[in-house]
């Protein structure tokens, strides 16, 4: 039986990793970037080798969201699937691949025709990623017994383009049910990086160490007000203000975190320092605080816990005490620390207090979708997978319609 | 005297131009949106750029005589694809990219300063932008008052 490919193709990252082999999964940049430093295009990993991150261009396959660019995806693709990475000829594979949610029906349909008829691959099955996370083991994440499967999940993806609430109603996506909110890592670097650009040094150039900056320092606050009377304080009181030593890249590839002295009091702002330091205060909580309240930057949408209640009032009455229960966060801005108790919090204002609500974030928010396309290749042999495939042959003979058949509208 | 209060304190309410906000803000959103903050200015760039989208086109030429849509033709944009994936045809019922948006809050916007993030309760009567203090009115002023940058 040929090996199975999982290729979960999001904005920022591809997460890409032959099924059988775990190990095999790596994280390519999904992007062609241009250093102005070293004169040159990197792409995919080929950012690895990078010099110096400043003044970065960044060319992207994606466009709100949704797959424009094929020209720019295929050297990426090239890259992923060529020696340098994972070495695989698409012939002699099976795919699981990715799309984002509410493809454009003729964007589907390059996609299949990318997949078959570009790349030629043996069989492949394309869907939406919060799809993919259901076939994990997600009772395990609330620490019950495997194989009580909970029929009724909802999926929070919070991306770089945008965040979905995708819930699932007996294993199958409610599609008047699902919300896009339009916030994701993406806006939040360009947010910050404004922010910085405003109060400190002008980085509008500097995306690449932004993002850097904000995987650093940002958390998601619990209690934004008390937060922010902390962030008044003067920094011995003050336990939020950190200092980033950014990188200058000659002697400093990266930057860091100074640690506070052991009276609590900061360090980088001593004479003898010529580090350049970036102080960030109420920006640390203050930047993710936008996903949980869009009009903070005057976008008329709800938060992602207000959001996730619009989506479950619009399924099925019976089912929504199940959905509250089986909350699971995916996606790459779930690492930010506290992310998980404010939604558990800030839900539970909004659900009817009979229903259980719980939260949960699994240990890899961001590969969530490919351990569960993992799982789904290779339960029962991977009879399961064998179903959805639609292969190369099956293409030729029916073009796009039969894969709009087997994998469903999205 | 008491009379003479509420009508000053309406004409000032309205002192800023809406219209010339919101648009302010639309434009500031879209910035948010965008990958780079200024196009590509090195020239061996731009001409790198050129040549992938010459190459992406002839690849493109020869696959268009065995199918009808060229994923690669460069002159494809986002708002060229919804056009053309019709999904205003389709009856309203069914949620399509475009309407799958989440729907406004049911609470009021909180207000926070737009120089500080600190929490703020006054508005610049000539912008309409928030601020908390003088000290924070007066960066304003000086930066971005009515210069509707970003």
């Amino acid at each position: 039986m040929l090996e199975t490919l999982i290729l979960d193709n999001g904005a920022y990252t591809i997460k890409a990793g032959i099924a059988t082999n775990p190990e095999s999964l790596c994280h390519i940049p999904n992007s062609i970037v241009r250093g102005k430093h070293d004169r040159r295009n990197f792409v995919g990993d080929e950012l690895n080798n990078c010099q110096n991150y400043s003044a970065l261009y960044y060319r992207l396959p994606f466009e709100k969201g949704l797959l424009t660019n094929w020209g720019i995806e295929k050297n990426v693709w090239d890259r992923v699937f060529s020696n340098n990475v994972l070495k695989v000829d698409p012939t002699q594979h099976n795919l699981i691949l990715s799309e984002p949610c509410f493809n454009l029906p003729n964007m589907q349909e390059m996609y299949d025709q990318i997949v078959y008829e570009e790349y030629e691959f043996a069989a492949s099955f394309r869907t939406i990623a919060p799809r993919l996370c259901l076939y994990n083991d997600i009772p395990s994440l609330y620490g019950q017994r495997q194989g009580s499967a909970p029929d009724c999940v909802v999926i929070v993806d919070v991306g770089y383009s945008f965040t979905h609430i995708v819930p699932f109603v007996n294993g199958a996506p409610v599609p008047s049910a699902i919300k896009r909110i339009n916030i994701g890592g993406k806006l939040l670097t360009n947010q910050l990086k404004e922010l910085v650009s405003f109060r400190y040094y002008d980085m509008m150039e500097e995306t690449y160490l932004i993002n850097d900056v904000k995987e650093a320092c940002c958390y998601v606050s619990n209690d934004v007000f008390k937060d922010l009377s902390i962030c008044r304080a003067p920094p011995s009181k003050n336990k939020i203000i950190q200092e980033y030593v950014l990188p200058d890249f000659t002697k400093r590839h990266k930057g860091y975190i100074i640690p506070r002295a052991e009276d609590g009091s900061l360090q980088g702002r001593r004479a003898d320092n010529t580090e350049q330091i970036l102080t960030m205060n109420n920006e640390r909580f203050m930047i993710p605080e936008i996903l949980f309240n869009p009009s903070d930057i005057g976008m008329n949408q709800a938060g992602i816990p207000e959001a996730i209640y619009q989506s479950v009032q619009a399924c099925d009455p019976d089912a929504q005490g199940l959905l509250y229960a089986n909350v699971v966060i995916v996606g790459g801005n779930a690492n930010l620390p506290g992310f998980k108790a404010r939604v558990q919090n800030d839900l539970r204002r909004f659900a009817p207090a009979e229903y259980d609500v719980r939260v949960s974030i699994p240990e890899n928010p961001a590969d969530y979708a490919w351990s569960g396309a993992q799982f789904l290749a290779s339960v029962d042999d991977g009879a399961r997978l064998q179903n959805k495939l639609v292969t190369r042959k099956e293409y030729l003979e029916h073009g796009s319609d039969i894969c709009r058949i087997k994998f469903g509208s999205f | 005297m008491s009379k003479k209060q509420p009508e000053r304190a309406r004409a000032h309410k309205n002192v800023y131009d809406i219209e010339a906000q919101q648009k302010h803000l639309r434009r500031h959103l879209e910035s948010l949106e965008r990958d780079n903050h200024q196009p590509l200015d090195d020239v061996e760039g731009l001409v790198s750029v050129a040549l992938a989208h010459i190459e992406d086109d002839n690849s493109g030429r020869k696959r268009q005589k065995i199918s009808r849509a060229n994923p690669f033709s460069t002159r494809q944009n986002l708002g060229a694809l919804i056009i053309e994936a019709r999904l205003d045809l389709l009856p309203p019922d069914i949620p399509t990219y475009l309407t799958c948006n989440a729907t406004p809050s049911q609470y009021p916007p909180r207000q926070f300063c737009s120089v500080c993030s600190f929490q703020s309760s006054y508005r610049c009567s000539k912008c309409g932008m928030k601020y908390c203090s003088v000290k924070c009115l007066r960066t304003h002023e000086e930066t971005r008052c009515m210069k509707w940058t970003i």
